[in-house]
């Protein structure tokens, strides 16, 4: 479960708020898909989230830590994607996956489970003993997306994870993100892609110029835009002006 | 704007922001307060080494002033600009040509290679004029103020000055776009770099410290002294432009040291000109397609994978090797972090025991040593620590992450963890340069083993109060938005703070051993007191470090 409460952030001394006094609840069991035009807040809201950030005011806490007391526990039962695929170049796949297994403690039995199952999935067996530094971005993402996996955290936070995958590779993270969910996990994940919003999410949150303009399951998103509307609508309505 | 112009120009704003840093300053309260903050710092620091350096001046126009040999003093500086410009500056030039990532950006456009080349060639020769300053000028302008020479000698200081690293970095260049081009073809890059670039540094040291005909016999030597200059030729015999810059100085505008300036300045034009004509042919060839992995690409079975999955480990030690592995496996962090602290104590000591007035006065300082041991042990362990910590291994632990630093900062492992690990990395690369600094002496300079253990372990001490300082350092403010690796270790700031507090440290050590030794304390009790003010530094920086760290991280937004 995260909470959100009443967080603002805001760059160039205060003169850019990127999030506006956000509030927001994203149940356990649930993906939340959060939507929003470019610069809208979307990346900021999910570093405050993942700890990259600190805000200027407000609270984020999950399943009961609030992650500016105590960072450490957050990061213990969360893992992160990034919307740009950076990570070290000069170790191989799977060192990084070593390094990710060893920081979070995970297992070697489970390491050995969750690597195999995962390299099989996104058909990298023939890449994971090669440096980063060769991989393409959809690797590159992939590597990143079998580390966050790798210590079945209770909740993943993903900022556009679907960008740079194959049509394979995307549909089978959106099966992982089900299990997830389905497992008791929670899942809060950015995207532009108002397909995968729509079929995917159990609830999707609309932020534009730093301020959550709709949030709710599709049904009611539909209901309070008083039609039969797509969300492709509903959003370009939100986000008109 | 000229193409040319347009290529300098870019160059120039993102190497040199300045621009930016003025905006800081006027705009910016906290920046202005942190920029002038540094810069007491770095004076407070290179103040006792540069009056270190000036007592060392004098001393030496004393000794040649005797002997009308004062004019050695230029070709002595001379020559330590031109050969550190020519060794560093390769690496320098092949991260600045080939490494950058604006390379990416630049090839598509419609500009000639050799416009490309030389805008990136015109802002290292910049970064050289600064960091030849220190070690040139004091010296030239000691021998000035000391010597009195003509007029002459002040006039044509600029354009010496202006010449001085085009050879050795034209020289450099040259090598650089013939190897990278090699490089270019081979699958094992990374590996070829570090491989042709040792390859050219020991051919350097070879031809720096090979004896030349009558050189090495001492009678030729006394010979050759006679006669006023005597000695700035037989210097200058290892690299001839610095005899033509040398004695275009000493001599003036009369008749041979115009001669002299007119030789210095043609050669320096005509590799110049070599240079844009061979980039025009070879630059691309050696660029396009470099950062290309072309090496095999191995599928790893099952049980290869199973094999290989690791069974954990405590995070200090998985962060230890991580930095290990993204230090060694980067060839510039490579070549200006580990294979610095191993070649310079190699480079140094091979080139005092050559023919020459340097190994004449380690003749001098041997037989000194012989008589004062424990003066021997402190001269000695400053010359460990200065191989040791003069790298930018721990100033530039935390910038070395750049992007990826946001994977440290969601890592569940507490900062002091993350900082510990980072401290056994730096301090394991002092270690190495004080022990390959220690076999060098001991084996050129035939150092007893208790005076070697004595300053070892002195050293070691200091080694580990100046590596916290380093870490501390650049904690304070990392930088994380380089695209260049060379930005992050070689053109960041934080290195040349760390280095000024590391020289200014030695420094102050030194005039304290110095001014303790006049009181009448004895030498064995000085050195009992540095090695325990090093232990007490060490200890009092290892805590400000961890509960820095504990505020400083959170701060870091990426």
């Amino acid at each position: 479960m995260i909470e959100i409460r009443n967080i603002s952030k805001s760059y160039n001394r205060g003169t850019v708020k990127a999030v506006d006094n956000l509030d927001l609840t994203v149940n356990t069991g649930e993906i939340f898909g959060f939507l929003g035009p470019n610069g809208a807040g979307k990346t900021t809201t999910i570093k405050l989230i993942v700890g990259l950030l600190r805000p200027d005011s407000g609270t984020i806490v999950i399943n009961g830590i609030d992650n500016q007391k105590d960072p450490l526990a957050c990061k213990s039962m969360t893992t992160y994607v990034p919307d740009n695929p950076d990570v070290y170049e000069r170790l191989t796949g799977l060192e990084y996956l070593n390094f990710i297994g060893d920081v979070y403690g995970v297992a070697r039995d489970l390491r050995v489970e969750r690597v195999s199952r995962w390299t099989e999935a996104f058909e990298m067996a023939g890449d994971l003993g090669n440096p980063i530094k060769g991989y393409s971005h959809g690797m590159r993402q992939k590597i990143i997306l079998m580390a966050a996996l790798l210590p079945a955290p209770r909740v993943i936070v993903l900022d556009e994870p679907l960008v740079g995958l194959d049509p394979r590779a995307a549909h089978l993270l959106k099966e992982a993100m089900r299990e997830h969910c389905d497992a008791g996990g929670t899942l809060f994940f950015s995207t532009h892609i108002m397909e995968v919003a729509e079929k995917l999410c159990d609830r999707i949150g609309i932020i534009h110029r730093g301020r959550l303009v709709a949030c709710g399951d599709m049904a009611g998103l539909k209901a309070r835009a008083g039609g039969d509307q797509s969300l492709e609508g509903i959003f370009l309505e939100l986000t008109e002006k | 704007m000229s193409r040319l112009g347009a290529l300098l120009s870019v160059g120039f704003k993102s190497q040199f922001p300045l621009a930016l840093l003025w905006r800081e300053i006027r705009f910016n309260r906290k920046s202005r307060k942190r920029i002038l903050a540094a810069t007491l710092l770095v004076t407070a620091a290179l103040t006792p080494t540069l009056y270190a350096y000036f007592l060392f001046i004098h001393q030496i126009y004393l000794i040649l002033q005797p002997i009308e040999q004062a004019s050695a003093m230029i070709v002595l500086a001379v020559i330590s600009g031109q050969i550190v410009v020519f060794v560093f500056g390769l690496f320098y030039l092949i991260s600045a040509f080939y490494f950058a990532n604006d390379l990416e950006l630049l090839i598509p456009l419609p500009v000639r290679p050799n416009q490309v080349l030389l805008s990136k060639f015109t802002v290292v020769l910049i970064n050289e004029y600064m960091t030849v300053l220190p070690i040139v000028l004091p010296m030239l302008v000691g021998y000035g103020l000391l010597a009195r020479p003509p007029a002459d000698f002040w006039v044509l200081l600029v354009p010496v000055y202006i010449l001085l690293p085009v050879i050795p970095l034209a020289l450099s260049a040259l090598l650089a776009v013939g190897l990278m081009r090699v490089v270019n073809l081979s699958r094992r890059k990374d590996a070829l770099i570090i491989v042709g670039s040792l390859l050219i540094i020991v051919l350097q040291l070879v031809i720096q410290t090979r004896p030349r005909g009558g050189g090495g016999d001492a009678d030729a030597f006394v010979r050759a002294l006679v006669g006023k200059d005597g000695l700035l030729g037989v210097l200058g015999r290892k690299f001839p432009p610095s005899v033509w810059a040398s004695r275009s100085l000493s001599q003036g505008f009369s008749g041979d040291g115009v001669l002299q300036f007119l030789l210095f300045a043609g050669v320096s034009t005509l590799l110049f000109a070599g240079l844009v004509v061979l980039s025009e042919k070879l630059f691309y060839q050696g660029a396009i397609g470099l950062s290309e992995v072309t090496a095999k690409r191995r599928r790893i079975s099952r049980a290869e994978m199973e094999c290989k999955i690791s069974a954990g480990c405590h995070p200090v030690r998985a962060i230890f090797w991580r930095e290990v592995k993204l230090m060694n496996r980067t060839p510039i962090f490579l070549l200006n972090g580990l294979l610095v602290v191993v070649i310079v104590p190699v480079f140094f000591m091979a080139g005092v025991s050559g023919p020459g007035a340097w190994s004449s006065f380690f003749s001098v300082f041997k037989t000194a040593g012989a008589a004062n041991p424990v003066t021997m042990v402190w001269l000695l362990a400053a010359f460990f620590l200065a191989c040791g910590c003069l790298n930018g291994t721990a100033a530039s632990a935390f910038s070395r992450e750049g992007r990826q630093f946001w994977i440290s900062k969601v890592l569940p492992v507490p900062w002091r963890q993350q900082v510990a690990a980072k401290f056994f990395h730096s301090y394991l690369i002092s270690l190495v340069g004080t022990m390959v600094a220690a076999a060098s002496a001991a084996i050129v300079l035939g150092v007893r083993a208790p005076v070697l253990l004595g300053a070892v372990l002195l050293a070691a001490s200091a080694a580990a109060a100046l590596t916290v300082a380093g870490l501390r350092i650049d904690l304070a403010r990392p930088l994380l938005d380089w695209t260049n690796p060379q930005k992050a270790i070689k053109q960041n700031f934080n290195v040349f703070l760390a280095l000024a507090v590391d020289l200014g440290s030695i420094a102050l050590c030194g005039f304290l051993a110095s001014f303790l030794r006049s009181k009448g304390v004895s030498g064995a009790r000085v050195t009992v007191m540095l090695f325990a003010g090093a232990l007490l530094a060490t200890w009092a920086g290892w805590r400000n470090l961890l509960a820095f760290a504990d505020r400083k991280y959170p701060q870091i937004e990426t």
